[in-house]
């Protein structure tokens, strides 16, 4: 459960607990920096830029299933996003517009979009399932429109049902209002219930989490009090993850004890978990010549980011690191 | 001069014969010399910063700003933008997301960084307010 810390959050409380790096999948391909993960860990959704295109939409989306090994081609020109474990996946379509469509379709080749969403306008979407039960689930999804103005719809699928049935997606705002209307905010993701965000607070310029009210006003919860990636929530909203570009040999928070001699390469990203409880700020990776980036979690705790080595005749890699000791869990 | 080719190749320390430095001199020097506008940063690997690149060119043409294109420190991709090296944004948290927009006015940096791509329209509308353009 997430409470009140604005004031009292601190970064100096770093911890060093072992984890554990369970699963290292490298690819041949060069994806962009974000991807997702599945909720089972068992997929992951990315995109490919086609580097020296400088035109719009410059990107490839795929999948690959992890257990079989299948890459498939997906479509949209960037950002495709697991909804949850719905079976759903939520892709930019037309002009700043999404499409939905269904994994499983997606991995047989098949690209027949479920809805096209042409009310949610924007861009950097994030999903969440608020409920499920017998197959219905509730989900959301909110977008970056302008700066400050986030758009969001809500609906209910049947997974029961087929194609055609009308009933299989129900729009429940039927059309898109703002999360958020009440503060300024920047690249907002919604944590896994849809019930919470993670941003970047636009009158201190710090990243927070805000808790999303019934009326769709948002509340300051935490006040990170420092900038960082894109913020994802695990799935019982106790932690955060985050990444962090720093100098080599600090902690990513102070950046005043370390002497640059190759400055680009002395900047790496590092990923970092912050306990929403304990408040303790546990450094995940501790690179040296390579950025680690846009880590979320996987249901069963497991974190997941991406590993992009500086040296470009390395191999990318996509990570799952367990918190805590194998033996532990 | 909405590119700054001179002050460019004035400020900017030389790695090699194609790629240049965008250090925390640099921007000294920088705002020391232009009286204001924009220092944008994009990744080859985060497309809507590749989208962003060509915008913000555009938006700094129309609005008569200068403005400075840098890239990704680690991934340059053989484009010949100066490489972001510089620790004092590293500090604020340039790096953090691609695209990232920083203002300048008056020798100084302006507090609002624009991180994440904004469309054109709405970009233009954003730099014009905290430039408080009327």
């Amino acid at each position: 459960m997430i409470v009140l810390l604005a004031l009292c959050l601190s970064f100096t409380c770093l911890t060093t607990q072992a984890q554990t790096h369970v699963f290292k999948f490298e690819t041949s391909d060069i994806p962009s920096f974000f991807f997702k993960v599945s909720p089972d860990g068992s997929m992951l959704s990315y995109t490919i830029p086609l580097l020296g295109r400088v035109d719009a939409a410059p990107g490839e989306n795929k999948i690959i299933n992890l257990k079989t090994g299948d890459l498939v081609k997906v479509p949209g020109p960037n950002d495709p996003v697991f909804i949850g474990d719905s079976g759903l996946m939520v892709i930019p379509g037309k002009y700043q517009t999404y499409r939905i469509y269904k994994v499983n379709d997606l991995l047989a080749g098949k690209n027949e979009v479920l809805k096209e969403i042409d009310d949610l306008i924007g861009y950097y979407q994030s999903a969440a399932v608020m409920s499920k039960r017998d197959g219905i689930y509730t989900i959301r999804i909110i977008a970056e429109y302008k700066s400050h103005e986030h758009p969001y719809i809500d609906f209910i699928y049947n997974s029961n049902l087929s194609h055609q049935d009308p009933k299989l997606l129900v729009r429940t705002n039927t059309q898109a209002f703002f999360v958020c209307p009440n503060i300024k905010l920047k690249l907002p993701m919604l944590s896994k219930d849809g019930r919470y965000l993670g941003g970047i607070d636009g009158e201190t310029g710090t990243s927070g989490i805000w808790r999303i009210n019934s009326d769709m006003s948002c509340t300051k919860t935490v006040n990170l009090k420092l900038k960082v990636g894109k913020i994802n929530f695990d799935y019982t909203n106790s932690k955060i993850t985050y990444h962090i570009y720093h100098k080599i040999g600090t902690s990513g928070v102070d950046a005043s004890d370390a002497y640059v001699s190759r400055p680009q390469k002395d900047f790496v990203a590092d990923i970092f978990v912050l306990d929403l409880e304990t408040l303790e700020t546990r450094r995940i990776t501790d690179n040296l010549e390579s950025n680690s980036l846009y880590p979320d979690f996987t249901q069963d705790g497991k974190v997941v980011f991406i590993n992009h080595p500086h040296d470009s005749s390395k191999k990318v890699s996509f990570n799952f690191m367990s918190l805590y000791p194998v033996s532990e869990q | 001069m909405k590119i700054l080719p001179l002050i460019l190749l004035f400020f900017l320390t030389s790695q090699s014969k194609a790629q240049a430095l965008f250090t925390d001199d640099s921007l000294k020097k920088l705002l020391t010399r232009s009286p204001q506008g924009m220092i944008f940063l994009w990744s080859p690997l985060m497309p809507l910063s590749v989208l962003g690149r060509a915008e913000v060119l555009e938006i700094s043409q129309e609005l008569g700003f200068d403005v400075l294109i840098l890239v990704d420190p680690h991934f340059p991709a053989g484009d010949l933008n100066p490489l972001m090296v510089s620790e004092k944004l590293l500090s604020l948290g340039i790096l953090n997301h691609y695209p990232a927009l920083v203002l300048y006015k008056n020798q100084s940096l302006l507090p609002w960084m624009i991180q994440g791509y904004e469309d054109k329209e709405n970009l233009k509308k954003l730099i014009s307010e905290q430039m408080e353009i009327k």
